[in-house]
């Protein structure tokens, strides 16, 4: 199957005047992400996620490499009316909400009666139908980060291409998004997440990769990731916080993770102390732990 | 129809300066008409190549920061996240700044014509000052988008008022500068500057700025294909 979006093995350099002060945003970058899937693209400040979204969409050249989008070489302007973007700092132009959205699905190719019918869904959508009659220019982040979104979904797009879409909004509009972003893979649509909320990553992203200055440090499917591996994480109830290290109390049950192969070696020593085993479960870590360790190994050396 | 519709839209961005520039040439047009009494014939053609003189001044003014307005907003990222090339995109912006153009001079000769009417002349000849300021405009528009694909604004609108000033400035010493840059040609004609004459007819020199027009046109096509347009030009 074609990679809806696919980077292969490109580094972009920034280069100053006469060559100096050059700065590598991406190196050696590869990545395929798979029609239908919603990726998460994580990575500290300044890593290059940005970089690596403005190639797709041909905003900026790879110094080496290529790539393709939707099976077409980056920067090709056809293949883009079939897909949706939303820029980490919003800039419309300053118009009504229902006029930009118009403007844009038309930039696009887009005419009515379809244009007309997608600006009355996308509105509805991110919840603006009410305010579709005011100046852009006077809203408030939130809503020109909705509209955003709005004028990135009018196209109906087959890739959504998204940076930072959720750090301007508030905990309701949050979830409403990542029900949005869901019902879009229900519909087969591929979804490219850059976002520093790890949380919202880690509930709605199939896969993940994890960028550390300008390379690829982690990637694969969410799950993965968060499994702890060959730990176990153990319930008990009884005298036992004493016997396992780094275990915590709360309501009277011991919590405490071991490996997998010293299951019956920690029973027995739960039993023999006059406790009792009330849970055993694999470890999951959270992604902000996974993301924390990908991005601080090799910071110490 | 996208390019159009782009156009329209870098036009409307400039509405506050456009709208500047109208009540400019109507307050002019009134100081040069209605102040002291009616105005002489020689009174209209003045203000007649004053006009056309600022019709290319300030086309390079709005050509030469267009772009870069677009960039620094960064509103230029949603637009070619769209299906629009980069070459579209350079159209788009040329023929805002011909559209501009074409106001100002519309605006002009409606001026022209009324001071025409008060001045009791047919102001034929300072109508076709305005006409061929109308050429030199759209020339001088392609070079500031030229140079504004690669130079910070307040650069491009200096190397390309050079390109069109110092042609202008030493034709009227050797008529083969005007082939440097044929606009300057149009511009300096139509502003009283000199008087285009000998072997070549003024349609020599409006094909001449049409072909002037088109190269840059096409080279600021080409260089802005090959530029990261997510940083603007500091």
């Amino acid at each position: 199957m074609t990679p809806s979006l696919e980077f292969r093995d490109i580094t972009k350099e920034y280069r100053g005047i006469f060559g100096r002060d050059s700065v590598r945003a991406l190196v050696d970058f590869s990545l395929a992400v798979q029609p239908g899937e919603i990726f998460g693209f994580l990575g500290p400040n300044g890593a290059g996620k940005t970089t690596a979204i403005h190639l797709a969409l041909g905003f900026t050249y790879p110094t080496i490499g290529a790539g393709s989008m939707l099976g077409m070489p980056f920067g090709h302007a056809p293949t883009r009316s079939r897909v949706g973007f939303l820029a980490e700092n919003v800039a419309l132009y300053s118009r009504t909400a229902r006029d930009v959205i118009r403007f844009y699905g038309a930039l696009n190719g887009m005419r009515d009666p379809v244009l007309a019918r997608r600006t009355r869904e996308v509105l509805d959508q991110v919840r603006l139908s009410a305010e579709a009659g005011r100046n852009v220019k006077k809203y408030s982040r939130g809503m020109l980060q909705r509209i955003g979104l709005a004028q990135a979904l009018v196209n109906d797009p087959d890739l959504l291409i998204l940076d930072e879409p959720t750090s301007a909004l508030d905990p309701l509009a949050r979830v409403e998004i990542r029900e949005l972003l869901l019902d879009l893979r229900r519909a087969g649509k591929t979804v490219f997440l850059s976002s520093h909320l790890l949380s919202e990553v880690e509930v709605v992203c199939d896969r993940v990769a994890i960028l550390k200055k300008g390379s690829l440090v982690q990637v694969g499917r969410t799950e993965d990731l968060l499994n702890a591996g060959d730990r176990m994480e153990v319930v008990a109830r009884g005298p036992v916080t004493l016997l396992f290290e780094g275990a915590t109390t709360n309501d009277g049950l011991v919590k405490f993770s071991i490996q997998a192969a010293e299951q019956r070696k920690a029973f027995e020593r739960i039993w023999n102390a006059g406790g009792e085993v009330v849970s055993i479960n694999p470890a999951r870590r959270t992604l902000e732990e996974v993301f924390m360790r990908a991005t601080n190994e090799g910071d110490a050396e | 129809m996208k390019v159009i519709l782009l156009a329209l839209q870098h036009l409307q961005e400039q509405r506050w300066v456009l709208t500047a520039f109208v009540i400019y040439v109507f307050l002019m047009a009134l100081a040069f008409g209605a102040a002291g009494g009616p105005p002489g014939p020689e009174e209209t053609e003045y203000f007649a190549r004053q006009q056309a003189g600022f019709t290319v001044l300030f086309t390079v003014l709005l050509a030469a920061g267009a772009l870069h307005a677009e960039r620094r907003s960064r509103r230029i990222l949603a637009v070619l996240s769209k299906a629009i090339s980069r070459r579209a995109y350079v159209r788009s912006i040329l023929l805002a700044m011909w559209m501009a153009a074409a106001l100002y001079i519309l605006t002009s000769s409606v001026a022209v014509l009324w001071l025409g009417r008060r001045a009791g002349v047919k102001p034929e000849q300072e109508m076709s000052h305005l006409g061929l300021a109308f050429f030199a405009a759209m020339a001088t528009a392609a070079v500031a988008v030229f140079f504004s694909t690669f130079l910070h604004p307040l650069l491009a609108t200096f190397v390309s008022g050079v390109l069109i000033a110092v042609p202008a400035f030493l034709g009227q010493y050797a008529a083969v500068w005007l082939h440097v840059s044929p606009a300057s040609a149009l511009m300096a004609h139509s502003s009283g500057m000199l008087v285009l004459a000998g072997s070549f007819s003024l349609w020599y020199w409006v094909t001449l700025t049409l072909i002037q027009t088109i190269v840059f046109w096409a080279a600021a096509a080409f260089v802005f294909t090959k530029l990261d347009v997510a940083v603007p030009i500091e």
